[in-house]
């Protein structure tokens, strides 16, 4: 009964960020045209022939992602204090824990559309080809996003009354986020010097470990962070 | 028709300090279903605190507040539905149209066949010509009867209101005392903060003054004398 009135409050959640995103377009197209500007800056940076870039290329693609996740994650819960919304959400019974996955749903969705034009961008950039371990590739950014998005929700709620946000999510964000970043880099390094599934097999396996622990912790800890900041 | 819980609201000594000031202290009242009460005080008297108090935002320092027969905590964790709040923010988002955010409130709740019910109050509240325009093209006004809608619209027991009739115009002001007395015919619990003395004056059944954080006046309005004059006499 309660997970059934979560998941449908999630989804109500979900759709009006949605259609919020639609009308205002304000956080993918800020995203987007920061992904691109990062892609330039990499790609002047760090662009060389041959081999060296596969060296350079994991560490790039993640922190793209990272960089321009944290631009959209970061704007989540603004439009939720503007007009004193987020006061009228805690009213409501059991939306706390329903609040948290919308808006997770929401970012993941958010990430996951500017990493559709961000990844396309940098492989033609760094002329860098998958091969056939581009599922695995896919698989391990899908992985990372979600932990991202996860840890993410859960800061920029912290964060949502605090006059210094835009400075303080990295710097909350970040530390937290390392091991999920390590495994990341690690993966795609692996895989682009033609390691394939038994070696990357560890490192994947503790990213999803880590979703999940990451998971379990910000659903616990979300009701206490909106008591703090309604 | 059941009883509607909770029938009144029994506050007990309550105190809030903020650092080493009090915003409230000691206030001793009773709430009751079926009235309006109205909560005056200058700045700085300790309105709001009272209010977000009662609305189980904030929570005593010290004292006891029961809604019912339920105690604060109980009824913070599980009665808030029973709670409508029109705060001094609008609490709407900009972006929906005023029916996407009644309806956006409405399934958040559970209300049952949501769509006839935000037409209904649209209607009730006079937007139903602006119902399918951004939020963010309405005048404060507009906002304000929306706000005034979604606060109405789970069928709450206890009705907080921070200055309904901000930016109302003479015909919402009518519809604000129109709906506060349905609301007490209703026996619902009402309390207003409002600085329009005249729509006090015509509705509240009981008075409460404050001053620095301290009860001064509690009880109906004395026979014969104004409000202004009550509320110069002891705010």
């Amino acid at each position: 009964m309660k997970t059934a009135l979560i998941l449908r409050q999630s989804r109500t959640i979900l759709a009006k960020d949605l259609r919020r995103e639609w009308r205002t377009r304000e956080i993918l197209t800020t995203t987007v045209a920061f992904s691109v500007l990062l892609m330039a800056v990499f790609t002047f940076a760090f662009y060389r022939s041959g081999d060296a870039t596969a060296g350079v290329f994991p560490g790039i693609l993640w922190i793209s992602i990272v960089f321009s996740g944290t631009l959209a994650i970061g704007r989540s819960f603004q439009h939720e204090t503007a007009s004193g919304c987020l006061r009228a959400l805690a009213l409501i019974p059991g939306s706390q824990v329903s609040l948290y996955i919308g808006k997770l749903a929401a970012n993941l969705i958010f990430m996951l559309l500017f990493e559709l034009a961000l990844i396309p961008l940098l492989l033609l950039a760094f002329s860098v080809n998958l091969g056939p371990t581009w599922a695995l590739h896919l698989g391990s950014v899908l992985i990372g996003t979600l932990g991202f998005a996860t840890l993410g929700t859960l800061v920029s709620a912290m964060l949502v009354k605090n006059d210094l946000r835009e400075v303080l999510l990295p710097v909350l964000l970040y530390p937290l986020l390392i091991p999920l970043l390590i495994a990341g880099v690690k993966i795609s390094a692996a895989l682009l010097a033609g390691q394939g599934w038994p070696q990357i097999e560890g490192w994947l396996k503790a990213m999803i470990a880590m979703d999940l622990a990451y998971g379990v912790l910000c659903v616990l800890l979300f009701r206490f962070v909106l008591a703090a900041v309604e | 028709m059941p009883p509607r819980s909770p029938n009144a609201v029994t506050l007990r000594d309550v105190s809030r300090v903020f650092g080493r000031s009090y915003a409230l202290h000691r206030v001793s009242t009773t709430l009751a279903a079926g009235s309006i009460t109205a909560l005056l005080g200058n700045n700085g008297a300790g309105k709001s605190t009272l209010l977000n108090i009662l609305a189980t935002v904030d929570a005593p320092s010290d004292g006891e507040v029961r809604f019912g027969k339920v105690a604060f905590r109980d009824f913070a964790r599980r009665g808030r539905a029973r709670i409508g709040w029109v705060s001094h923010q609008t609490l709407v988002y900009d972006e929906l149209t005023g029916r996407e955010n009644l309806t956006f409130f409405g399934q958040l709740y559970g209300i049952p066949h949501i769509q006839k019910l935000a037409e209904t109050w649209l209607e009730r509240v006079g937007l139903s010509a602006a119902a399918d325009r951004p939020v963010g093209t309405y005048s404060r006004g507009m906002k304000q009867r929306l706000t005034i809608a979604r606060a109405l619209l789970h069928d709450p027991q206890l009705v907080l209101l921070d200055e309904p009739a901000t930016g109302l115009d003479q015909a919402g002001t009518a519809l604000v005392s129109n709906l506060l007395g349905e609301l007490r015919k209703e026996g619902r619990i009402v309390v207003i903060i409002s600085h329009n003395f005249s729509l006090i004056e015509t509705l509240a059944d009981n008075v409460l003054i404050l001053r620095k954080g301290q009860l001064r006046a509690s009880g109906p309005l004395p026979p014969g004398t104004s409000l202004i004059s009550h509320y110069q006499a002891h705010a």
